[in-house]
């Protein structure tokens, strides 16, 4: 048997939908693609001990490295724009601005565009029904930082109109 | 009022229903840059009527005989060496049903073809180029490209290729990481086979 059999009906099933967390996380196109590839790439490595799981749990796991990769993206990228504004550079817009629209998800979108990419991250991750635990293994952050992100979220500063629920007994 | 995870989940199945109608297109028709997009738009267009426009009145692209006699040669040299393909240009072969174009001579470094993935013999995209339309895996050996990539370039709207040395990654060219113009000293010179992600 093939190292990689049953990869490719998993990246063919999968793909868009990690492409789409990318793109809530990350609030950019290019770089959603991007971390959404990293991503599959990862799975691909080790598909050997990953393919014997289910789909949603794979689907999971490739979504968390994903957004890993966006929150490391974003990281390199307001690096680069700090270093350019301290090179003379002037700062016009933030360093991660949320830039991209989806026709059907406006509300999405926007309640997505208020958070930080971290907070978005936490958000999205949670909404797939991952645990506080699981999210912060996978963002390689601690779980208290990931309760404490779900509060904020859960107070809805960012939101006029989406109520954040993101899983039962999980604060 | 609607809850956040359910929002969330609704909006990932009508991004996936829209994306597999036609997974480029449909990708590209739901998500979109706000001004920027319009802009690129344009812009698009007007560079291709430029590109258009160059190809069509620029002199000295057409090879002057001598030389077109030398690319002959070097197709006649290729096929004996790779039976199996077909010419099917001025210093080009396709194999595998026209899955895979191969440039022997005569090339232009900067045009890997819109919806292919192009591989290099030289660093930089150097030619002699191959070209890879299909998705899925191609055997380099079947067409002589075995051992001997050392650049490559993604030119499709979704995906990635993915280079391998008999089964063992190496490196890949994809919508995140469009050229690669030197595959690295550990890379170079070993791919056997790519697998093209649609």
């Amino acid at each position: 048997m093939s190292r990689y059999e049953g990869y490719e009906t998993f990246y063919k099933e999968a793909f868009a939908r990690v492409l789409f967390r990318a793109l809530c996380i990350t609030g950019n196109k290019e770089l959603a693609w991007d971390v959404a590839q990293e991503a599959m790439l990862v799975m691909l490595e080790k598909w050997d001990q990953r393919r014997a799981r289910t789909f949603d749990d794979n689907l999971r796991y490739a979504a968390g490295v994903a957004g890993k990769q966006a929150l490391s993206a974003r990281r390199r990228i307001a690096v680069q724009v700090k270093a350019l504004v301290q090179l003379g550079g002037r700062r016009e817009t933030s360093a991660a601005p949320f830039d991209v629209e989806v026709e059907f998800a406006h509300d999405l979108m926007a309640a997505l565009e208020g958070m930080s990419v971290q907070e978005r991250a936490v958000a999205v991750l949670s909404a797939s029904g991952m645990s506080t635990g699981d999210v912060a293994d996978a963002l390689r952050i601690t779980q208290s930082t990931v309760r404490s992100h779900k509060q904020r979220i859960r107070r809805g500063l960012h939101l006029p109109s989406v109520v954040l629920a993101l899983g039962e007994g999980d604060a | 009022m609607k809850e956040f995870g359910r929002l969330a989940r609704e909006a990932e199945d009508r991004f996936v229903e829209a994306a597999s109608i036609d997974a480029a297109a449909g990708i590209a028709d739901v998500m979109h840059r706000r001004a920027a997009h319009r802009r690129a738009e344009a812009f698009k267009r007007v560079a291709c009527l430029v590109l258009l426009a160059g190809t069509l009145l620029l002199p000295g692209t057409r090879p002057a005989p001598g030389a077109a006699a030398d690319v002959q040669r070097k197709v006649d040299l290729y096929l004996a060496a790779n039976p199996g393909g077909r010419q099917t240009g001025p210093g080009q072969v396709s194999y595998n049903g026209g899955a895979v174009v191969i440039t022997v001579a005569g090339g232009r470094a900067v045009d890997c073809p819109l919806g292919s993935v192009c591989f290099y013999d030289r660093p930089d995209f150097g030619f002699p180029r191959g070209e890879v339309h299909d998705c899925g895996w191609q055997d380099l050996s079947t067409f002589g490209w075995q051992d001997r990539i050392e650049s490559a370039v993604f030119n499709r709207s979704h995906g990635l290729a993915q280079f391998f040395d008999s089964g063992t990654p190496l490196f890949s060219v994809g919508v995140g990481h469009r050229s690669l113009p030197d595959a690295g000293t550990e890379a170079r010179n070993r791919a056997t086979q790519v697998y093209v992600h649609c």
